[in-house]
C-alpha cells in the first residue's frame, strides 16, 4: 500500500483512534519530506483531491468505465427548459429531454410530432421548469411518467419514462406562473397538483389593473395525470409557492409567502406569519360533482372557492415567507421551511381530519414542532430513518436533524435535535435524498442544488455554472463526495432506483408518439417501413423515405420553389443505438430518427437550387456518406 | 387643545383612578384620552398612578407621560397601545401582558403607517408578543425603553423586542431588550439608527433583512444565538459594537456590501447549545459570506471558535488593523484566489504570529498567512490539528515560504502588526472599565 493509500484510509476513517492518529502523523511527516526534497506540489489542491479520491468513502461514488449507476436522477433544466437525466452517484449526465425549449439535435420544437405535443405553446421558444416528479403507485415509483412545470408560460408537461420523451403538455388556463408541482402518491398518481404562483385580476383582459380587489386571486390547479386535462382549479387567498401531497390521497398542502398580497418586495415581508394552505381533495371532488363551481372565460374547467372560510381548504399560519413544503416518507408530516424565519414547521397530517372538522380553536394546533435550524431554511429531504435534512440558504449549509427529537425538544425536553451542519457551496436551494418522496426513502444519497458556483470551478466568464453537490448520507454524517457544475438552473431533482425505470431499447412501431404521422402516411397510401415515395398535393410535397444505416431510401427529390415540403423518415434499423438524423442544409431543418421511429418535419423550399441533406446522428462508418439532395426548381 | 381631549379633561381633571377597566378584552380599543388624564402643560398630559386594563388607542398628536406607578395592562390579548397619529410621545409608562398571537402581530405598542415622528421614551414593557412594532412609519424615536419578553413562551413563539417594517429614519437608542425573540428586527427599512442598545438573552440581537443605509453603533449583545445578523443589505455602518458570549456568530455578514464594519469587539462566540459538539457549527466571531466592497478595520476578535470565516467570493474587502486574539482558528477562508489583508502598509494583529520585526517599525518582517496550506489541511482533515506544533508542520510552513510554488491561494497579510492598534476597542474597553 502506498503512502497515499494510507492517507486516504486514515482520513476517511470515522473518529480518530490512537493508531489512526499515529498513522496520520507518520504520513504527514513523509508527505512533508516529499514536498521538500522533490519540490513537487504535494500539498496542492490536486494532491488533496487525489488523496481524497483514493479514500474509502469516495470509492463508493466511483462508477468505473463500463459500470452502471445505481440510481437514475432527473434534473430540471430551469429556464433552459429541458429535463436532464443523470446517473447517480457518478453524476454523469445520461440524456437530455427537451420539453419547453427548442432542441436542434432531436428536432424538438421543429418536428411535426413535437409541435403537435407542444400545441399552441409551440409559439413559445422558452420555458422555465423547476420541479420534476415521478408518478407513483401506492407511494412507490411506478416508472410510468415524469411531470414538470413551466413557470414561464404556465404549462405542465408529462414525460413518458419508457421512451424518455415528452408526450403531453397542458397550458393551465386563467393563471400565471405554474411553480410548485407535486403528484398524488396514493393509491396512485391520479392527479398532478400545480401551484400558480402569481395572483391576477379575473378576467385578466385589461379591463381591470387594480391588484387589490376581491377579483384578484390565484389558483391551485389539479390535472388528471392520464388525460392531462385540468380536472379542477381552486381559488385561494394569498399566493402559492411549493406543494406536496400526503400518503393517503386525501390532502395536498402548499406554502404561501405573500399572504399580504403585496405587489412590492417589502410588502411581501410584512406578515410575521404567512401560511400553509391544505386542500381536502375528497371534498373538492365532491363539490365539483355537486356542481358547486364556476367557470372562467372560455375555459370549461370547474373552479371552486377555496378561500378562507371555505370547507375545501384550511389555512395554517406558519412563519415567515415559507418556501419548501415536503412530506416525510413515513407519511406523518408536512414540513414547511421558514425562509425568513430560521425555523421549520412540522404539520401533523393525522390532525388534518380534525382541522377540517373544526375541532381546533387555533389551526396552529396541528403544528407539532416548530424548531430553529439556521438561517434561511428552504427545502427539506428525508433519509427514511427519521432524519430530515434542510437546506439553509443564508448559512449556506445543510442541517441534519431528527424529527422525533425535534418534537420532543418543542415540547420542552432538553434534546439535541440537530445532528450535523455541513457547508455547501454555495447557497443551496432544493435538496433531494434518494427515493425521499416515496415510502421507500433509503437514505443513501442526497443531492444539494446550490445556486452559486462562485470559485468552485474553472472560471467561465461572468456567467457561472451552478453547483450540484452529492452527499453520502448512508452513515451518521453527511459527506460531500462530488461537485458537479450545472448550466442554468436545476431547481430540483428526483432520484429513483435504476430498477424502477424501465425503458424501451428501440421504438415500437405502434407508439402513439408518431401515430398521427402513421395515419397521414396511410392516407397517402404509404407503408412507412418500406416505401420511398414522393406525394405531390398542389404546392404541398410529402417525401416519405426509410433510413437504414448508412443510407436514406430517397437520395434525391425535386420540388418547386415555394412548395411546402414535409419529409417523413422511418428508421428501419433495429439495432439499439443506431439513431439517424436528418438535416436539410440552409433550411433550419434538423431531427432525430431513432431505430423503428418515424419522424417528420415541414419546411418551405423557398430558394431554387440544389440542397444537400445529411445524417446528423452518427450511425455508421459511412455516416458522412449518408446524404441526399433536394432539387428546387425556380418558380 | 383637541376638542375631545378638552371634554375629557373637564370631566376627569382632578381625579386619580386606581383601577380602570376598559371593558372586555376583545372589544375595540378604548381611546386613551378617555382615561383620567391630567393636564401638565400645553398639550402635555399625565396619566396618574394606577392600573388601567384593556387596549388603548392614540389617534391624535399628544404628549403623554405616565406618573410613576401608572400601569397599562393588556389582559393577554391584542396590542396595549395602538398609535395612529403622528407626533405622539409616550413616556415613563409600564405596559404589561399584551397578546401572544404573532400572526396578529400582537404588540405592547403598535405604531401604524403614517404615525410619523412618534417618540417612545423610558417605558417599561413586558409581554409575550412583540414589544414595539413600527409599521411603515417614519422618524420614530424609541429611546431608553426597557423591554422584556415572556420566558414561559417558547423562544420562537415570542415576538421581537423592537420590530421595524418599512420604516425610515427611526432612532432606536439606549434601549434594553431581553428574553424576547430578537432584540431589534429591521426588515425592508432604510436610514435608521440603532445605537447604544443592550440586547441580551435573545435569539438574534440585531436581525437585519434587506435594509440599507443604516447605522448600528455602540450596541452590546450578550448571550444571544447570534449577536448581529446582518443580511442582504447595503451601506451599513456597524461600529463600536460589542458581542459577548453570543452563540453561533458574533457578527454575521451575509450579502453585505459597501459597508463599514469597524471598532467592534467580539469575544467568546461559541457553538449553540442546541447543537453542541456537532461539526460545522463552531462559533464564529465574524462570518463574511458573499460580501464585497466593505471596509473591515480595527475590530477585535477574541477567544472564539473562529476569528473570521470568510467564504463564497467575499473579495475586495479592505481588512486592516483588526486584532485576532486566541481564537481556536483565526481564519477560515475558502476560495481559490489570494486576498491581501492589509491596507497601505497596515495589516492586522495576529496573536499567533511567529514572525519578527527587526527594523522595529511595528510591522512584522514576514507576511502572515492564516490560510496557508496547513490551515487548508486542518480544514479538510481536522484530525491533523493534533499535529499543529510538530516540527513537520513548522517545516512545511518554512518550505512554503522558501518554495512559493507550493502555496495555494488564500489570505495574506503582508504587513502584520506586532501589537494591538492603540485605538483597538479592546484597549479602549480596558481604560473605561
Amino acid at each position: 500500500m502506498s503512502d497515499k493509500d494510507k492517507a486516504g484510509e486514515i482520513i476517511e476513517s470515522k473518529g480518530l483512534s490512537r493508531r489512526g492518529f499515529l498513522g496520520a502523523s507518520a504520513m504527514t511527516g513523509a508527505a512533508v519530506f516529499g514536498a521538500a526534497t522533490l519540490g513537487s506540489s504535494v500539498m496542492s489542491r490536486e494532491a488533496f483531491a487525489q488523496a481524497a479520491k483514493e479514500g474509502k468513502g469516495k470509492s463508493k461514488i466511483h462508477v468505473a468505465p463500463g459500470e452502471l449507476d445505481s440510481y437514475y436522477g432527473f434534473w430540471s433544466g430551469g429556464h433552459q427548459g429541458e429535463v436532464r437525466v443523470m446517473g447517480v452517484p457518478s453524476m454523469r449526465e445520461l440524456m437530455r429531454i427537451p420539453v419547453f425549449n427548442v432542441d436542434s439535435a432531436t428536432g424538438w420544437g421543429l418536428t411535426n410530432e413535437s409541435r403537435k405535443i407542444l400545441g399552441d405553446g409551440a409559439k413559445f421558444l422558452n420555458g422555465d421548469c423547476h420541479h420534476p416528479h415521478l408518478s407513483m403507485t401506492d407511494g412507490k415509483y411506478d416508472g410510468k411518467y415524469l411531470f414538470i412545470n413551466d413557470k414561464a408560460n404556465s404549462r405542465v408537461a408529462r414525460i413518458r419514462l419508457d421512451i424518455m420523451k415528452c408526450d403531453k403538455i397542458t397550458t393551465i388556463p386563467n393563471v400565471q406562473a405554474i411553480h410548485g408541482l407535486r403528484l398524488q402518491k396514493v393509491p396512485y398518481t391520479k392527479y398532478v397538483y400545480a401551484n400558480a404562483e402569481y395572483f391576477i385580476p379575473h378576467p385578466n383582459d385589461g379591463s381591470n389593473f387594480d391588484m387589490t380587489g376581491d377579483d384578484v386571486y390565484t389558483m391551485f390547479n389539479v390535472i388528471d395525470a392520464e388525460s392531462m386535462e385540468v380536472a379542477f382549479q381552486v381559488i385561494v387567498d394569498g399566493n402559492l409557492d411549493n406543494t406536496d401531497s400526503d400518503f393517503t390521497g386525501k390532502y395536498a398542502a402548499s406554502t404561501c409567502y405573500n399572504s399580504e398580497k403585496a405587489t412590492d418586495l417589502g410588502g411581501m415581508m410584512r406578515a410575521e406569519r404567512d401560511w400553509v394552505v391544505v386542500f381536502n381533495i375528497a371534498r373538492i371532488e365532491a363539490a365539483v360533482k355537486k356542481g358547486d363551481f364556476i367557470t372562467l372565460g372560455d375555459s370549461k374547467v370547474p373552479v371552486v372557492n377555496g378561500r378562507a372560510g371555505s370547507e375545501l381548504t384550511r389555512y395554517i399560519p406558519v412563519p415567515k415567507n415559507p418556501h419548501g413544503c415536503n412530506t416525510s416518507p413515513d407519511g406523518k408530516y408536512f414540513v414547511a421551511a421558514g425562509k425568513l424565519s430560521p425555523t421549520v414547521s412540522m404539520i401533523a397530517i393525522d390532525r388534518l381530519d380534525d382541522l377540517f372538522d373544526d375541532k381546533f380553536e387555533d389551526p396552529r394546533e396541528v403544528i407539532v414542532a416548530e424548531v430553529e435550524l439556521g438561517l434561511g431554511p428552504l427545502h427539506t429531504t428525508f433519509d427514511g430513518r427519521g432524519n430530515a435534512y434542510t437546506t439553509l440558504f443564508i448559512d449556506s449549509q445543510v442541517v441534519k436533524w431528527n424529527m422525533a427529537d425535534a418534537i420532543r425538544a418543542y415540547n420542552g425536553e432538553d434534546v439535541k435535535y440537530i445532528k450535523q451542519k455541513i457547508d455547501v457551496h454555495y447557497q443551496p436551494g432544493h435538496n433531494h435524498a434518494s427515493l425521499t418522496e416515496t415510502s421507500e426513502a433509503d437514505g443513501q444519497w442526497m443531492v444539494v442544488l446550490s445556486k452559486f458556483g462562485k470559485d468552485r470551478f474553472l472560471p467561465t466568464g461572468p456567467l457561472h455554472p451552478e453547483n450540484d453537490q452529492l452527499f453520502d448520507i448512508s452513515g451518521d454524517e453527511m459527506k460531500l463526495v462530488h461537485d458537479g457544475p450545472a448550466f442554468a438552473e436545476p431547481h430540483d431533482c428526483v432520484l429513483a432506483r435504476r430498477d424502477q425505470i424501465r425503458t424501451k431499447k428501440i421504438w415500437d412501431r405502434d407508439d402513439p408518439f408518431f401515430a398521427e404521422t402513421v395515419k397521414r402516411a396511410e392516407k397517402d397510401g404509404i407503408s412507412l417501413t418500406s416505401d420511398n415515395k414522393v406525394i405531390r398535393d398542389g404546392n404541398k410535397v410529402r417525401v416519405y423515405m426509410t433510413s437504414f444505416a448508412p443510407a436514406y431510401g430517397v437520395t434525391e427529390f425535386t420540388v418547386k420553389q415555394g412548395d411546402e415540403v414535409t419529409v417523413t423518415i422511418t428508421n428501419i434499423d433495429q439495432i439499439e443505438d443506431v439513431t439517424h438524423g436528418f438535416v436539410m442544409v440552409n433550411h433550419g431543418v434538423s431531427m432525430e430518427i431513432s431505430p423503428q421511429q418515424t419522424s417528420s418535419i415541414t419546411f418551405t423550399a423557398d430558394k431554387p437550387g440544389v440542397y444537400w441533406y445529411y445524417c446528423s446522428w452518427f450511425c455508421h462508418a459511412l455516416h458522412m456518406e449518408m446524404t441526399g439532395r433536394m432539387l428546387v426548381e425556380p418558380a | 387643545m383637541p376638542k375631545r381631549l378638552a371634554r375629557v379633561v373637564s370631566r376627569f381633571s382632578a381625579t386619580c383612578a386606581l383601577l380602570y377597566v376598559s371593558g372586555v378584552a376583545q372589544a375595540a380599543p378604548q381611546n386613551i384620552v378617555d382615561l383620567p388624564l391630567s393636564a401638565d402643560s400645553d398639550n402635555r398630559w399625565i396619566l396618574p398612578e394606577g392600573e388601567y386594563q384593556g387596549q388603548f388607542l392614540i389617534d391624535q398628536p399628544i404628549h403623554l407621560r405616565c406618573e410613576d406607578g401608572a400601569i397599562l395592562r393588556g389582559q393577554g390579548t391584542g396590542h396595549i397601545v395602538e398609535i395612529k397619529a403622528p407626533d405622539v410621545t409616550l413616556e415613563n409608562c409600564t405596559l404589561l401582558e399584551w397578546g401572544a398571537n404573532l400572526t396578529d402581530l400582537d404588540a405592547g405598542v403598535f405604531i401604524h403607517p403614517h404615525a410619523d415622528r412618534v417618540t417612545l421614551r423610558g417605558n417599561r414593557l413586558r409581554g409575550p408578543g412583540f414589544g414595539i412594532w413600527i409599521d411603515q412609519a417614519s422618524d420614530v424615536s424609541v429611546i431608553g425603553n426597557d423591554i422584556e419578553g415572556d420566558e414561559t413562551v417558547r423562544s420562537q413563539n415570542r415576538g421581537n423586542g423592537i420590530h421595524m417594517f418599512s420604516t425610515k429614519g427611526a432612532r432606536i437608542i439606549d434601549n434594553h431588550v431581553r428574553h424576547t425573540r430578537d432584540g431589534v428586527y429591521i426588515g425592508n427599512s432604510n436610514g435608521n439608527q440603532i445605537e447604544g442598545n443592550t440586547l441580551e438573552d435573545l435569539r438574534y440581537g440585531v436581525h437585519y433583512m434587506f435594509s440599507h443605509d443604516n447605522t448600528v453603533i455602540g450596541n452590546l449583545t450578550r448571550n444571544t444565538r447570534t449577536g448581529y445578523a446582518l443580511m442582504q443589505s447595503r451601506q451599513l455602518t456597524v461600529t463600536g459594537n460589542r458581542s459577548e458570549h453570543d452563540q453561533n456568530y458574533g457578527i454575521l455578514m451575509n450579502y453585505i456590501t459597501y459597508s463599514t464594519i469597524s471598532d467592534n469587539f467580539v469575544s467568546d462566540a461559541h457553538q449553540g447549545d442546541g447543537d453542541a459538539m456537532i461539526s460545522g457549527a463552531e462559533g464564529k466571531a465574524l462570518f463574511i459570506y458573499n460580501s464585497l466592497f466593505n471596509t473591515i478595520e480595527n475590530n477585535y476578535f477574541e477567544n472564539s471558535g473562529l476569528g473570521i470565516h470568510l467564504t463564497a467570493g467575499s473579495e475586495d474587502n479592505k481588512i486592516s488593523r483588526n486584532a485576532f486574539v486566541g481564537n481556536q482558528q483565526q481564519v477560515k477562508y475558502v476560495a481559490t484566489r489570494t486576498q491581501e489583508w492589509s491596507v497601505e502598509g497596515q495589516g492586522n494583529y495576529w496573536s499567533d504570529y511567529l514572525g519578527w520585526d527587526r527594523d522595529d517599525d511595528g510591522i512584522g518582517d514576514v507576511s502572515y498567512e492564516p490560510n496557508d496550506n496547513i490551515d487548508r489541511l486542518l480544514w479538510l482533515y481536522p484530525q491533523v490539528r493534533l499535529l499543529m506544533n510538530s516540527p513537520a508542520i513548522e517545516l512545511l510552513r518554512w518550505v512554503q515560504r522558501v518554495f512559493p510554488v507550493t502555496k495555494s491561494p488564500g489570505v495574506q497579510d503582508s504587513h502584520p502588526l506586532m501589537k494591538l492598534p492603540a485605538d483597538s476597542p479592546a484597549l479602549i474597553q480596558e481604560t473605561t472599565r
